[in-house]
């Protein structure tokens, strides 16, 4: 992992919240029986848990942490302080207690660990430093109270730049400078995530890297670069069309469909073809949700390959039309009032305002019956007006003519 | 018409006493025994087949509970129609630390119907909420499958599997309405109601109310009223597709799902049940191609998509196993 590898090994190492850093390190150099604790506060991945670790080593303390990983109950935490804390302790070189993300302590879980933390700022009888994501938190208040608090800021867009490049050098790798400034913009000051986004597009080739961080230029060539993919000569030539096809991957394979299903094929390539997209829009799924951007790049082949093995050349043409214009007419009238329908009656029947429409309304309106005065005074009891009431009556009318 | 809670038939003889309740005897017993000391109540999970009772249950015990004004200390949400993990975080998490003043009721109460539609990232949010909040709150889960609950969440609760009706007891239990509503009806069309419906209460009595708003209860008119409701339109759906009409089928899949908003997991279920009511040779891969599918759709791809996809893979499969032919024998 690239956070561990190339994170820093000396404070002098680390970017941003200079002054911080220095106030930190002299109150631990000043620290005397009785001082008060010190608190760090700051966003993710700023370098509060980094900092404690060097500094503790800098000045030669032994470390001791307790976070949110372990159970932090007044006896597990006696259990595992106690040694540092009792008088004839057993170390013979100076230790130091690190508290990290004590906003994540839990009453039920952590019972009496506030307690014994209190107690243990008051005792003063070795260093104590805490760390926190946030503030307005009831514990969290009250320990700043009794500390010397320390606050970190997100990390400025220039150094955490700066500190990417340096990373890259080291690791001989290579991102353009565009992508740099795209992942220093989604970071927002966390250098851990800024850090990991590198690492997980630093195997990509710049196409592939475009497709993923470019979701917002459109490209103005979507439909050219579609229909160089539909005409290729060869393999090679409707993978580089599609490369050169400037959109997220999931529009792309988006694009692939629509167009496939609006260009009249038939039969076996039809099937095989949809089969093939769906096989793809399965994987974008799961890079998504697994952050394995590296296994993207297989995408654009599955896709480029398939589709040019299936369909025969020129079969297919660039289409955005998701549905015949008639159902999107129905769509935006209809829909959007049956939704509403649904909504209100879900209320009353316990059952889901999407089930209510389109598995339960049917009986419903049989049993209104046809008669257009009892649909009006359904669709006031419902607290509903006039276009709910047009819908009502034609889906009444459609009901009506299933039943033979 | 005087109001919409006693206009349909499955809200007018919807129990209110968990003792109305047909064909759950075990789990009435074991709920009744809890609700002597509310406050010592475990959250609870129901699952079973639509139409058994679970939602009925859950409103039973909240009454029992909380009284006549229960309205006031219960929050009911259905997770199909907001699955997400801001739900979560805001409304369920909200309710479950209000604490109301003067302390007139002695629980609130969170029933999470349809809780299997909940996304991974809303039900492991839920996880600390159900424990921090257990000293005034209590969870009633309802799913059809406790599969689709984690099982962190599974572990907080104890759990009640509902079993599905069986003829008999469908049966004697329309009969009952019948009479009370003082409509004609025939048994022969009781059973058929039974078998339209596979035991699922909810679609027995829509379909009795329905016979019965056409004069009486008889053989004739259940038929009448078996292809109107959204299920049949799945059936529709798959008929087309086995039958190779690949652009009929999909526009049919998008008037159901983008007009009617059925939900794409609803779309799998139905076509499912209809599928394998048909007397196909090659049920085997029919099975996997569903099963390749929804589980594509359980992973978050794109249900227009997939959907299409299958459609046009039925069509392969309904070649293969001559379904077209036999269709057009039937029809003669
Ligand atoms: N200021 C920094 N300079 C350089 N690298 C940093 C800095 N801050 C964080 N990092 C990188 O991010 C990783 C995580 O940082 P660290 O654990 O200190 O964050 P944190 O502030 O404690 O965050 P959290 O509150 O989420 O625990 C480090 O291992 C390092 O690679
Ligand atoms: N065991 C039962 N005893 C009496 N009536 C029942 C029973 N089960 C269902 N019903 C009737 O069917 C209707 C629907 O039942 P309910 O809402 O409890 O179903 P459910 O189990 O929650 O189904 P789903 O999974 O579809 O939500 C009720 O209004 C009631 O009239
Ligand atoms: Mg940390
Ligand atoms: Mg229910």
């Amino acid at each position: 992992m690239w956070v561990e590898r190339y994170g820093p090994k000396n404070i002098k190492d680390m970017v941003g919240n200079e002054e911080t850093r220095i106030s930190f390190l002299n109150w631990l150099k000043d620290w005397k029986k009785g001082s008060k604790p010190a608190i760090l506060i700051g966003p993710p991945g700023t370098g509060k848990t980094t900092l404690v670790h060097l500094a503790a080593d800098e000045l030669g303390y032994n470390l001791i942490e307790l976070n949110a990983s372990d159970v932090r109950t007044k006896d597990k935490m006696t259990q595992k302080l106690g040694p540092t804390l009792s008088t004839h302790s057993l170390f013979n070189g100076k230790s130091l207690i690190f508290l990290d993300e004590v906003d994540g302590m839990y009453y039920r879980q952590d019972r009496g660990g506030i307690e014994f933390v209190q107690e243990l700022i008051d005792s003063g009888r070795v260093p104590l430093v805490m760390a926190a994501n946030i503030e307005d938190d009831k514990k969290v208040i009250k320990l700043i109270r009794k500390s010397k608090v320390f606050r970190f800021r997100r990390v400025v867009p220039r150094l955490v730049e700066l500190y990417i490049e340096d990373i890259l050098k080291k690791d001989v790798a290579k991102l353009s400078k565009e992508s740099i400034r795209l992942i220093v913009r989604e970071a927002k000051g966390d250098m851990r995530a800024a850090i990991n986004t590198a690492q997980s597009l630093a195997g990509l080739s710049t196409e592939e890297l475009s497709s993923v961080v470019s979701s917002r230029n459109l490209a103005y060539s979507l439909k050219e670069s579609f229909e160089a993919f539909f005409n290729a000569d060869s393999q090679e030539e409707a993978y580089k069309a599609l490369i050169a096809s400037k959109v997220p991957p999931r529009d792309k394979v988006k694009i692939a469909y629509l167009s496939v299903i609006n260009s009249g094929l038939k039969g076996d390539t039809l099937i095989k073809a949809l089969e093939k997209i769906g096989e793809a829009d399965k994987i974008v799924n799961m890079i998504g949700t697994t952050q394995e951007w590296r296994l993207l790049r297989y995408l654009d082949r599955l896709l480029a390959y398939s589709l040019f093995n299936t369909l025969p050349k020129g079969s297919v043409s660039y289409s955005e039309e998701d549905m015949p214009w008639n159902l999107k007419v129905r769509m935006w009238n209809e829909g959007k009032v049956l939704k509403d329908i649904g909504g209100r009656l879900s209320k009353f029947l316990h059952i889901s305002s999407r089930e209510a429409v389109s598995i339960f309304m049917p009986y419903l309106l049989v049993v209104i019956g046809k008669e257009k005065k009892s649909l009006e005074r359904f669709i006031r009891l419902l607290g509903l007006g006039e276009s709910a009431l047009k819908v009502m009556v034609k889906e009444s009318e459609r009901v009506f003519l299933k039943v033979r | 018409m005087a109001r919409i809670e006693t206009l349909m038939w499955v809200e007018k003889y919807r129990p209110v006493e968990l003792k109305d309740l047909v064909n759950q005897e075990a789990i009435v017993e074991r709920l009744l025994s809890m609700l002597n000391s509310p406050r010592e109540m475990p959250h609870l999970l129901f699952s079973g087949p639509p139409g058994t009772g679970k939602t009925t249950a859950a409103l039973c015990i909240v009454r029992k509970i909380l009284g006549e004004s229960w309205r006031d200390y219960t929050l009911e949400l259905n997770a199909s129609d907001e699955r997400g993990i801001n739900i979560v975080r805001d409304r369920v998490k909200t309710f479950s630390r209000y604490v109301g003043i003067g302390g007139e009721a002695p629980l609130r109460i969170i029933i999470l119907d349809e809780a299997d539609e909940m996304t991974n990232d809303a039900q492991t949010a839920l996880r600390r909420i159900m424990e921090e909040s257990s000293r005034i709150c209590r969870f009633i889960l309802v799913c059809n499958y406790s599969s689709g609950i984690i099982e962190p969440i599974q572990s907080r609760c104890a759990i009640f599997r509902f079993l599905r009706l069986n003829e008999e007891d469908v049966v004697d239990y329309l009969r009952h309405i019948c009479k009370e509503e003082e409509v004609d009806f025939g048994d022969k069309a009781l059973s058929l109601i039974y078998e339209i419906s596979g035991g699922d209460l909810r679609l027995a009595i829509n379909t009795l109310q329905s016979s019965a708003s056409f004069g009486k209860v008889n053989f004739e008119n259940v038929k009448k009223t078996a292809g109107i409701s959204g299920k049949s339109e799945v059936g529709k759906l798959v008929d087309l597709a086995l039958r190779g009409e690949f652009k009929q089928a999909r526009e049919k899949l998008l008037e159901l799902m983008r007009v009617y908003g059925m939900s794409e997991r609803d779309v799998i279920k139905y076509a499912n049940e209809a599928i394998f009511k048909l007397d196909l040779q090659n049920l085997d891969e029919v099975a996997e191609s569903l099963a390749k599918y929804d589980y594509r759709l359980i992973v978050g791809a794109q249900p227009d998509i997939q959907l299409t996809a299958m459609i046009a893979e039925l069509g392969k499969i309904g070649k293969e196993s001559g379904f077209i032919t036999k269709k057009k024998e039937t029809k003669r």
